[in-house]
């Protein structure tokens, strides 16, 4: 990146290229603190499996996450009170957007099954019979 | 300076290229809509496999008390001779969900097509009416293979029960220096439209952690052999085996 400034008597020098490492190194350090937070919907302590599939996220899946506290999220979006008709509401838009979609639920591995059930067997009431459940792979 | 920010660009771009995010998933049914018409009439061939997850821990299938290696064997067995292969898990509404995350990968591993969530009860699960006296008899067992592609999973397993005879004593083998070696792999082949291997059978999963009987059955899978699938067909095959010391 160094070469000669100026053709006739000016001063020689190397560009300046100190700004252009500050910027690549911060961006740099931005994509290694949000890649590991880069995940779809919110953070949560997967289960693990061993027969899982690997995908590809490319936003096939209408991301359902319900956290260890029992707080319902649709994407990044919170359903207040966990309200049925807010989750619906928020399930349904999502579904018109593209009707291909999927449903993937990302549960907490310590909630009691039951708080995870009432939240399927809303969905399944809406014809959403058939989720996926998103699992850390073992082994 | 130079390579400097060669290098840092390039750890950029990996960084950027990696981002699409991979997710690990499985799919599940689930009751539909509850329908005011009665159920038919249960009909006494159909089968069906029903895990039961009861408050306290205990597991069950088909109301009948086991530990969970003996349902992987049970499961894996009832299984192979059923037409569809559908379990059905249920579960107590207190016990842990990673738990039942459990009996569904257990299902999927035995070679459960479709795994289903039953519908919830207040009393949980249908208590168990008997428990099974434990053990599986010695030796191996090879389960219902998974078929992606054109072949039949009757000729896929035709082709490796032929070489259960050698995988069993490969193992009988490790059996004498380890009396508990225990476990079970999953086995991936390939097949090619003459019949031919694509790639090296591999042994996908192993619980087993021997590494010696994995090399014995990785010296046995090349014997596989099949029937020509026809023009630019292919198939690629899971086999599920099981080892018990009896």
């Amino acid at each position: 990146m160094g070469g000669k400034m100026g053709a006739g008597g000016g001063p020689m020098g190397d560009i300046n290229v100190t700004p252009l490492i500050d910027v690549v190194l911060v961006l740099l350090v931005v994509f290694m603190v949000i890649t590991p937070m880069l995940s779809s919907g919110l953070p949560v302590d997967l289960p693990m499996a061993t027969t899982t599939v690997q995908v590809n996220d490319v936003g096939q899946h209408i991301v359902i996450s319900l956290t260890e506290k029992g707080e319902w999220a649709v994407e990044q979006e919170m359903v207040e009170d966990n309200a049925e008709e807010a989750l619906i509401r928020l399930v349904q838009a999502e579904f018109n957007k593209n009707p291909e979609r999927s449903i993937l639920v990302k549960a907490d591995r310590r909630l009691p099954y039951g708080d995870v059930r009432i939240l399927m067997d809303i969905l399944a009431e809406n014809r959403f019979t058939t989720v996926f459940v998103a699992a850390g792979k073992e082994g | 300076m130079t390579p400097l920010i060669d290098i840092v660009l390039v750890v950029l771009i990996i960084m950027m290229v990696n981002i699409p995010i991979q997710i690990e998933e499985m799919d599940i049914k689930l009751p539909g809509e509850k329908k005011n018409t009665p159920p038919p009439p249960p009909n006494p061939n159909a089968q069906q496999l029903v895990i039961a997850l009861y408050e306290n821990g205990d597991v069950a299938l088909n109301r009948e008390g086991m530990d969970e290696e003996t349902m992987l064997y049970e499961a894996t067995r009832r299984l192979r001779g059923m037409g569809k292969k559908h379990v059905f898990v249920d579960a107590h509404e207190t016990v842990e969900y990673g738990r039942v995350i459990d009996m569904i990968d257990l299902a999927r591993e035995a070679g459960a097509e479709k795994v289903g969530l039953a519908r919830m009860k207040e009393v949980g699960p249908a208590p168990m009416t008997k428990v099974h006296p434990g053990g599986r008899p010695r030796g191996i067992y090879i389960g219902s293979p998974k078929v992606i592609g054109a072949i039949t999973e009757k000729k896929a397993d035709q082709s490796m029960q032929r070489l259960g005879g050698k995988i069993k004593s490969c193992y009988m083998q490790r059996l004498s220096s380890r009396p508990k070696l225990t476990g079970h792999m999953t086995i991936k082949v390939e097949v090619g439209p003459q019949g031919e291997l694509l790639s090296e059978p591999a042994i996908d999963k192993d619980s087993t952690g021997d590494l010696d009987l994995r090399d014995c059955i990785n010296l046995v899978l090349p014997e596989l052999r099949y029937e020509p699938l026809g023009e630019q067909k292919t198939a690629a095959i899971y086999y599920p085996v099981l080892f018990s010391p009896g």
